[in-house]
């Protein structure tokens, strides 16, 4: 048995120094930095800002800091105030509130000079983004991704390659100066290698005992998500693999003895991370694989290095929440034979329609093609109200029984 | 006009029924559609019946494919096609809209595999300089597709054809409906509602005719004394409770434009006769009444609603917001507060299934009517 020390991962402390970093220079004043800020979506283009020297911010990123900080029902809460009705995406809520009320574990995010909404994760970043754009007055990018829901056709190639374009005239005119192809490829080529490098790192897991759980690439992604095509992610993520590797050579794993090997989809429930990591814990079980974390480098097959703004649209289009739901069905039939898992556990969230309604097919399809146990547990990604944590126990609790 | 009505009652009651015997009748396929971005004059033009699925609200099972937290439209249309009722389809047409909707349709592609599938996805983004030639190239392949799936061969004449058939569709709901709110016909937003469900799913053809004769009845005098009626706007995704048409004239109310899917957006803007016909209709989805699930610019469905309400003399606002339906509901906030600025008062209700109107839509409705009143009393005689 590891000791709780030899089990922490040491490289999470790199992490938040990162990350500090990031949000310390996002929120110095502009005339400081002189770099305009953009607020972006987290399945967005954020490439060509790296290479316009833009900062990017992801109130994403920030709804699930908040989220984890268990700050965000207040939040929501202060939304619900203003009308939006609680129904609505709880990173949308907290996001809107954050901006009235300055929120959050670091005071709220740093206004925007621009912000990039790509729909190619939901319809509600759409309507989220206008609602930011009608607040701060800042221009609005959105890049409308045909969703596939049975293949990516010609015409929507087209279509998004049109408007890869139009977004490169957005920077210039924004930040007031020619775009920087060359800078582009240099970003192109660092996003690939941290692409690859994630996936390396999500495959360690593959090994028996799995070195991390899938609430470690919860924490992980961060930097994929906001920083990759800097070199920044890609040593932190080259330090993250060798620390895997090393851990597999000593047989440490977060789950000891790890007994099963379970798949998690869709978004973690922040507040509750650490309950749902013990109590499966608990009983020798834990989450090799995720269907969330892995979405940062599920498109690699499409992207072409030497022509990253190129391969742009299709790579951005065809991102699995922007399939059908045999699709994304067929993603986690694989998942199950890649990582060899015992079971699925399915989080039903409240706050993402388009990652769970389909949910109900998606468990038929695993079970039939499997023939392993699924479990659906609802909650709601931030929104503390909206999770039952003796219902939730129960039916884990019937679920290990099953494996 | 009695049978007019008539006969669009009968059809509104079982638009099920009037698609069967078209179908025994005709011997072609009718075509399931959802919601207005669906380009009917291509099914048509393939030589089918479009015919709008909005949900019966009878049961069906739509609980094992779909969490509680999904809207009523969405869930009743699939309990509809899950029951059987929807059996005399020959296909079905999904445009993309929200997050539900396209769920939606993997749902019917996997679940209900007797009758065709065909997604149109439709820009979400209105405004962009490339999304014309896009719906053109999605409209194009959507007439692929059907010929296809139906067998037949659709022909420029054919789309001109069915273009103009729906024009005269929405300019005769236009004219009623802007007639009903000027009080120069015998006809109220309960009637309205009533006549653009059949219309949804009547033979175009019949369906403009009757809609030109129902136009003859339009007066060029108020037809009846509504003067001490308060005048109300509504806004919403679709609606599911009829009933609301009544409680509101009930509590005082006239309604003068409502703003649904199955209304105003439904019949807003016409097919440029002139143009190519797919430029035509792809035109028309870029230029009509906007869903909230696409963007066209920040503010365009506040403008036009607060324009309405204040071109039709409109006192305030009830905004019937469908439980779990995001676009509206995002959408909400910002509207209540450019009508606040305008001088027009609203009131918002969130609708969940016909029984919730009953008993707590009529107190709401009556509470605000009241302040209404007050408000209208209070107002010095110009």
């Amino acid at each position: 048995m590891s000791t709780p020390e030899e089990k922490k991962i040491k490289t999470d402390k790199r992490l938040r120094e990162i990350m500090t970093e990031y949000y310390i220079e996002a929120k110095t004043p502009k005339e400081q930095t002189g770099k305009k800020i953009a607020w972006i979506t987290s399945g967005g283009p954020v490439e060509p800002l790296h290479a316009m020297d833009v900062i990017p911010v992801y109130p994403e990123n920030y709804g699930a800091m908040c989220g984890a900080a268990k700050m965000s029902t207040e939040l929501c809460e202060k939304a619900e105030e203003m009308g939006y009705s609680t129904d609505l995406c709880s990173y949308a809520r907290g996001d809107i509130a954050c901006a009235e009320v300055n929120g959050g574990p670091i005071g709220g995010l740093p206004e925007p000079d621009m912000l990039i909404c790509c729909n190619n994760i939901c319809g509600t970043v759409l309507k989220w983004y206008e609602v930011l754009a009608r607040y701060f007055g800042a221009p609005l990018f959105v890049l409308d991704t045909p969703v596939c829901h049975t293949g990516y056709e010609k015409e929507a190639d087209t279509y998004v390659r049109h408007q890869i374009r139009d977004y490169v005239a957005f920077l210039e005119n924004v930040c007031g100066k020619p775009f920087d192809y060359d800078r582009m490829t240099e970003v192109g080529a660092l996003s690939v290698k941290a692409q690859k490098l994630w996936k390396k790192v999500l495959d360690t897991t593959m090994n028996k005992p799995a070195p991390m759980t899938c609430f470690d690439a919860f924490f992980h992604l961060a930097m994929i998500v906001t920083l990759r095509g800097t070199q920044t992610a890609v040593d932190y993520y080259e330090q993250l693999l060798a620390e895997m590797n090393d851990r597999i050579r000593k047989g440490i794993s977060k789950v000891e003895p790890e007994r099963y090997r379970l798949i998690w989809d869709n978004l973690p429930v922040w507040y509750k991370m650490r309950w749902f990591s013990d109590k499966f814990a608990s009983h020798g079980a834990g989450f090799v694989a995720d269907t969330y974390t892995s979405g940062w480098c599920g498109t690699l097959p499409h992207l072409d290095e030497n022509d990253f703004l190129g391969s742009m649209a299709e790579s951005y289009t065809r991102i699995f929440l922007n399939t059908g739901i045999d699709h994304m069905a067929d993603n986690i039939v694989r998942m199950v034979e890649k990582y060899d898992a015992h079971g699925v556990v399915f989080h039903s969230n409240r706050s993402c329609k388009p990652y769970s309604f389909g949910q109900y097919d998606i468990q038929r399809i695993v079970r039939e093609r499997t023939s392993k146990p699924c479990l659906m547990v609802e909650a709601d990604m931030c929104d503390q109200r909206k999770f039952s944590e003796s219902q939730v126990e129960t039916r884990i609790d019937a679920f290990i029984e099953m494996l | 006009m009695k049978e007019i009505l008539e006969r669009f009652e009968e059809i509104a009651a079982d638009p099920g029924a009037y698609a069967v015997r078209w179908k025994t009748d005709t011997g072609r396929p009718v075509v399931g559609t959802f919601c207005s971005y669906a380009p009917e004059e291509i099914i048509y033009a393939a030589g089918a019946l479009p015919f709008r699925m909005i949900g019966s609200g009878a049961e069906g099972g739509s609980d094992a494919y779909l969490q509680s937290y999904c809207c009523s439209v969405v869930k009743n249309t699939l309990d509809d096609a899950l029951s059987g009722s929807l059996d005399f389809l020959d296909g079905v047409v999904f445009p993309h809209t929200c997050d539900s909707v396209q769920r939606l349709s993997d749902i019917f592609r996997l679940n209900l595999t007797g009758f065709f599938h065909t997604d149109v996805i439709m820009p979400a983004n209105l405004g962009t300089k490339s999304a014309e030639a896009y719906t053109v190239s999605v409209l194009e392949r959507m007439v692929r597709d059907l010929e296809k799936k139906v067998g037949t061969r659709v022909a420029k004449d054919d789309l001109s054809g069915a273009a103009r058939v729906f024009n005269r569709i929405r300019r005769g709901l236009k004219r009623i409906s802007r007639a009903a709110a000027e009080n120069r016909i015998h006809i109220r937003s309960r009637n309205l509602h009533t006549i653009s469900k059949a219309v949804m799913s009547m033979d175009p053809g019949e369906a403009a005719e009757l809609l030109e004769q129902l136009c003859t009845f339009i007066q060029e005098e108020p037809v009846q004394d509504s003067g001490r009626l308060i005048r109300i706007g509504l806004t919403g995704s679709v609606c599911t409770a009829p009933s609301v048409y009544n409680t509101i004239e009930q509590a005082g109310g006239f309604v003068v434009f409502d703003d649904f899917c199955t209304m105003d957006r439904y019949f807003d803007f016409t097919v440029d006769e002139s143009a190519e016909p797919l430029t035509g209709i792809a035109r028309r989805y870029l230029e009509k009444a906007v869903c909230p699930c696409k963007h066209a610019g920040l503010y365009s469905r506040g403008e036009r609603i607060s324009r309405r309400a204040g071109e039709l003399d409109a006192m305030g606002v009830i905004f019937l917001l469908l439980k779990f339906c995001d676009p509206h509901a995002f959408d909400y906030p910002y509207i209540r507060d450019m009508l606040e600025k305008r001088g027009i008062k609203s009131m918002v209700f969130e609708l969940d299934d016909e029984q919730s109107v009953h008993a707590q839509f009529k107190t709401r409705c009556g509470a605000f009517m009241e302040m209404l009143q007050d408000m209208d009393r209070q107002q010095p005689d110009v």
